[in-house]
């Protein structure tokens, strides 16, 4: 592929908005050089998109930026398809608070620059009107963006300036989602495997974070003490002499060993239980101790009907896992200072 | 002659008799049917044509069929994901038993009458002419009715709103059940000025039709209809310019001592009466199966006929949809509410053998309340087994 010139404005206007007609016609008329440069910067967008909350927002810059930008973009769709809605989900919502956040920081005028934009995504606006239709593909899910509150008469509904940013957010959101994921089969061969060891990189990633995020609930979970109410549930089941299903048996025991029980602590929980056989009971403890496993997600503890709404968990900003019960200030993500650390 | 095979046979008749109109872009559509036991036993079947669509239905005369709102891609493939949803109609489901009549709690919720089919045609006419015409702007020609079947009625719109996801579907569906109006959407507090704006007639939306709604119960005296407080309507009555005030958002020109009170009072009131009562599931839920218009439907042996928009008003639901004949049917009825058939109320009836139309002995037959006269024996001995196991059960939950 091969380097040539371009309008600068254009060119800035792309590397900001790569999701638009304009960067989409930039890049099928002038190429640029995918090179290791700009295959690292596709895996930063993600890691980005992952770890981070706040965006960079793209100002001034020279050629070089703006070509990585608008280069990243497409690799980044084609690695991060690699992965499941969950990691796609938060590049898609990270991708779309970048694009809002160049908009906003471009001038005081900027609802110029937002209306550009709408025209790109075949937003059909007249004025602050936009057709119902447009609305609803793109309609923000927030109270104030219910259909039930807008100004709609013929068709049309009348936006502020605010609840237009909020339409055209979400159309943004809509517009870098479309066409995700992308098949394997639709990866350039000369590119492939690059994309796919930009995977494995990220996917490395996600495991280190993850572990070090369960070493921290643990050790959370241990120096407070404080157990999650669904095991504490399970144990005083078990106290009473309750016959407890088997996964709510394995759930507890390798939620309390992670908790810093010890085999004989955790085995003596289950003495209660009917039919209860010492022997095969410390076997399966250690086992699960041997193994090292993780006690199940607040989801499969709800789909097991052992879920108890009162620890807040599943709900936005909640804990996902009963050893982060309590702990949530532990794994916010890390701020960054402002704008344009890429350069 | 069992029962169900009575009924098929009726149905493979028809079927093969006449020729059904298929939804439009067949080929993209999913199609479920269903029998004696349950409205959908199977589904992810597709056509490639009416045609073809024609030739199954001659040849198996399924006792229930319904089809995609949605296009697919792949409308047979498994699972959902697999088929590659393309878009999807606009659909709204109106059912008789869904209005809070106080009919439906009389001849329960498998019946129907007058007053809730009536009820029903006129959330229907609303939801078009109200909803779908003035607010949406979607041209009436654009819009495709039948009759359910059963006990209401199937609005389509198919030449906009296609793409819509789930999330703006349900936004319709609360925009015409008038759902969620709040109180701290609808005012807004100047602190400067300390006044309370409300909505005027002029807004568009919820907030101009229920300002105009108000606005018109002051001018004509009609507030209580609105399920306004006697105290307070005298106190709208005794202001000169209530109308005017209120009309331009001075929702402050009449005192009333707990206005959020008022509003929600208001506000379900006028749900109940200018609200559509659509099935919201059926309208956001874009993998929904929908009764296919035109075809027989297998609780009640009528027609989801299609309906000229036009025609709604006038549409007589006794008489147009029957497609049986009057020959005379020896059935035994069970037990059954009053139907109202072409015009005859047939029922209520309770441990009859008799005489009726083949239309009225279907009717009954598919609602599981009659069996032909020769079965008689057998469904008394069921009925007979059937409490005997109640009474059993009951006998072990006293001790």
């Amino acid at each position: 592929m091969v380097l040539d010139q371009f309008s600068n404005e254009k060119l800035r206007f792309s590397a900001r908005y790569p999701f638009t007609k304009t960067a989409r016609q930039l890049l099928s008329e002038k190429p640029i050089t995918i090179d290791y440069q700009k295959m690292q910067f596709a895996k930063k967008r993600i890691l980005d998109s992952l770890f981070r909350e706040d965006v960079s927002v793209l100002m001034e810059a020279n050629e070089e930026l703006y070509q990585k930008y608008l280069v990243s973009y497409p690799l980044a769709r084609m690695i991060v398809s690699l992965f499941d809605s969950q990691v796609r989900n938060r590049f898609v919502n990270y991708e779309a608070k970048r694009a809002m956040a160049n908009i906003r920081a471009d001038n005081p005028d900027f609802i110029n620059e937002a209306k550009r934009i709408a025209k790109e995504l075949d937003i059909d606006y007249d004025g602050l009107y936009v057709s119902v239709e447009t609305y609803l593909i793109n309609v923000p899910k927030t109270d104030e963006g219910r259909l039930v509150f807008q100004n709609l008469n013929n068709g049309r509904i009348l936006l502020d300036e605010n609840k237009f940013m909020s339409v055209l957010n979400e159309a943004i959101r809509n517009s870098i989602e479309s066409g995700l994921p992308i098949h394997q089969d639709s990866i350039p061969l000369d590119i492939k495997n690059d994309i796919l060891q930009m995977g494995k990189e990220i996917e490395d990633e996600i495991n280190k974070f993850k572990e070090v995020k369960e070493k921290n609930a643990v050790m959370f979970a241990k120096s407070s003490g404080v157990m999650a109410p669904c095991m504490a549930k399970i144990v005083e089941r078990a106290r009473n002499g309750e016959n407890l299903p088997h996964f709510a048996r394995v759930a507890v025991a390798s939620y309390l060993l992670k908790f810093g029980k010890s085999v004989d602590e955790v085995v003596e929980v289950f003495s209660n239980t009917p039919n209860f056989d010492e022997k095969i009971a410390r076997y399966q403890v250690e086992f699960i101790a041997k193994k090292g496993y993780s006690p199940p997600s607040c989801q499969v503890m709800e789909s097991y009907g052992l879920r108890l709404p009162e620890c807040g968990c599943l709900s936005k900003g909640g804990p996902k896992n009963p050893l982060h019960y309590g702990s949530k200030s532990i794994f916010k993500p890390r701020k960054r200072r402002s704008s344009n650390s890429f350069r | 002659m069992e029962e169900e095979a009575f009924i098929v046979e009726r149905f493979k008749r028809y079927y093969s008799t006449h020729w059904t109109k298929a939804p439009k872009q067949v080929h993209t559509r999913e199609f479920g049917f269903g029998g004696w036991s349950k409205k959908i036993e199977s589904r992810h079947y597709s056509f490639s044509s009416e045609k073809e669509m024609n030739a199954f239905l001659g040849r198996n005369a399924p006792l229930f069929i319904s089809y995609s709102e949605a296009h697919y891609a792949y409308p047979a493939a498994r699972p959902i994901e697999k088929k590659n949803w393309l878009s999807g109609d606009l659909v709204f489901d109106i059912d008789a038993n869904e209005l809070g009549m106080p009919c439906t709690e009389k001849h329960k919720k498998e019946w129907v009458c007058e007053m809730c089919m009536d009820r029903a045609k006129e959330c229907a006419l609303r939801l078009i002419d109200d909803f779908l015409v003035k607010d949406f702007n979607v041209p009436k020609e654009e819009i495709e009715v039948n009759f359910s079947g059963n006990r209401g009625y199937h609005i389509h719109v198919s030449t906009r709103f296609q793409t819509i996801k789930g999330y703006g579907r349900k936004e319709i569906a609360d925009y015409v059940n008038a759902n969620g109006l709040d109180y701290d959407h609808f005012f807004r507090q100047d602190l400067i000025h300390k006044r309370i704006f409300g909505p005027k007639v002029t807004d568009g939306g919820w907030k101009g039709k229920l300002t105009q709604m108000l606005v018109d119960g002051i001018k004509n005296r009609t507030l209580e209809r609105l399920g306004i407080a006697k105290k307070t309507v005298e106190k709208f009555y005794s202001r000169i310019d209530a109308a005017d005030q209120i009309a331009n958002g001075n929702w402050e020109a009449v005192y009333i001592t707990d206005r959020k009170k008022f509003f929600s009072n208001l506000v379900e009131n006028i749900k109940r009466q200018h609200g559509a009562f659509v099935d919201e599931g059926v309208t956001f839920d874009t993998s929904k199966l929908i009764r296919m218009p035109d075809s027989i439907h297998g609780e009640t042996g009528l027609l989801a006929q299609r309906i000229p928009v036009n025609d709604l008003e006038r549409y007589d639901w006794t008489t147009r949809p029957v497609v049986f004949s009057d020959s005379p049917f020896r059935v035994y009825v069970k037990k059954s509410q009053p139907v109202i058939l072409k015009g005859q109320i047939f029922g209520p009836y309770e441990d009859q053998t008799l005489d009726l139309p083949e239309y009225a002995a279907v009717y009954l037959i598919c609602k599981k309340a009659a069996v032909l006269a020769e079965n008689k024996d057998r469904a008394i001995a069921a009925t007979k087994s059937v409490q005997k196991e109640e009474n059993k059960q009951e006998g072990h939950s006293v001790i």
